[in-house]
């Protein structure tokens, strides 16, 4: 039996990022679920995830808006988040994502946000996503 | 230069018609694309410690409409702060701006748009047909 929606989504997830080129060149193997402490940029790491039953007569589905975190070098400024950012709508924006348990409808891009961190030490792209999973 | 009303009283008496089953629809078309922004906003939202998040609500308002609360701490992180100070005067700098409200917003304009318009679309068929 499938897991969750959210397990399941993040599974599927984390497979698609690291079998993508653009992001291996970027972050090589650095995607998390929680990063290890102390961290080595640049890295991505899967970020909330917000599940959401469609209401509907004829099966079960989910709404899943969910968010690609990126973090950049100290000094290395907006760009490599920017460009972690843009790696990471290229490999999701579209793709069928193959959800154990689940049809992946579909898969897009809803926005993004590049900010200075709090601490001061780099930058984060904060991505954002919306799937539809039937099952 | 005047101005020309035309199709009012068309217009008014498929108004009339608004049943309550269409007045149903309309609200659940608001509460859908409140939902997408509340869902977007907590997926943008910086906060690590998950007090911003876990505020962000939409509640139903009287008129069918939707109230988005965006949570205590919205304000500072959407436009930042001016320069801080402790109480001896010490240099705290300015608080980072990380704005999440207004990207939720724009993130998700045109799908609410096109939901708005499928219900207005459904409404209009329904008046018409009824």
């Amino acid at each position: 039996m499938a897991d969750s929606y959210a397990i399941e989504l993040q599974v599927a997830l984390v497979a698609l990022l690291e079998a993508d080129a653009g992001i291996a060149a970027l972050v090589s193997e650095r995607i998390y679920d929680e990063p290890p402490q102390p961290v080595m940029r640049p890295y991505i790491k899967i970020g909330d995830i917000e599940p959401r039953p469609v209401r509907s007569s004829c099966g079960k589905a989910a709404n899943v808006v969910f968010g690609i975190e990126a973090y950049s070098r100290p000094n290395s400024g907006r760009i490599e988040a920017t460009r972690c950012a843009e790696a990471v709508v290229s490999a999701l924006d579209g793709a069928a994502l193959d959800v154990v348990g689940y049809r992946t409808v579909y898969c897009r891009w809803l926005t993004q946000t590049v900010e200075s961190d709090g601490d001061g030490v780099g930058y984060s792209a904060i991505i954002v996503f919306e799937t539809l999973l039937d099952g | 230069m005047g101005v020309k009303v035309s199709g009012m009283k068309k217009a008014r008496r498929l108004l009339l018609k608004i049943t309550p089953a269409i007045k149903a629809e309309f609200e659940a078309a608001n509460r859908e694309n409140a939902e997408l922004i509340v869902d977007v906003a907590k997926v943008l939202a910086p906060s690590k410690s998950g007090f911003t998040r876990g505020r962000i609500r939409n509640v139903p308002a009287v008129d069918g409409g939707q109230i988005i609360d965006f949570g205590p701490l919205s304000r500072i992180l959407e436009g930042g702060t001016e320069l801080r100070a402790t109480k001896t005067g010490a240099n705290r700098g300015k608080g980072p701006a990380r704005p999440f409200v207004r990207p939720a917003m724009q993130g998700t304009k045109k799908k609410r748009a096109a939901r708005n318009r499928k219900a207005i679309k459904a409404a209009i068929k329904v008046a018409k047909d009824g």
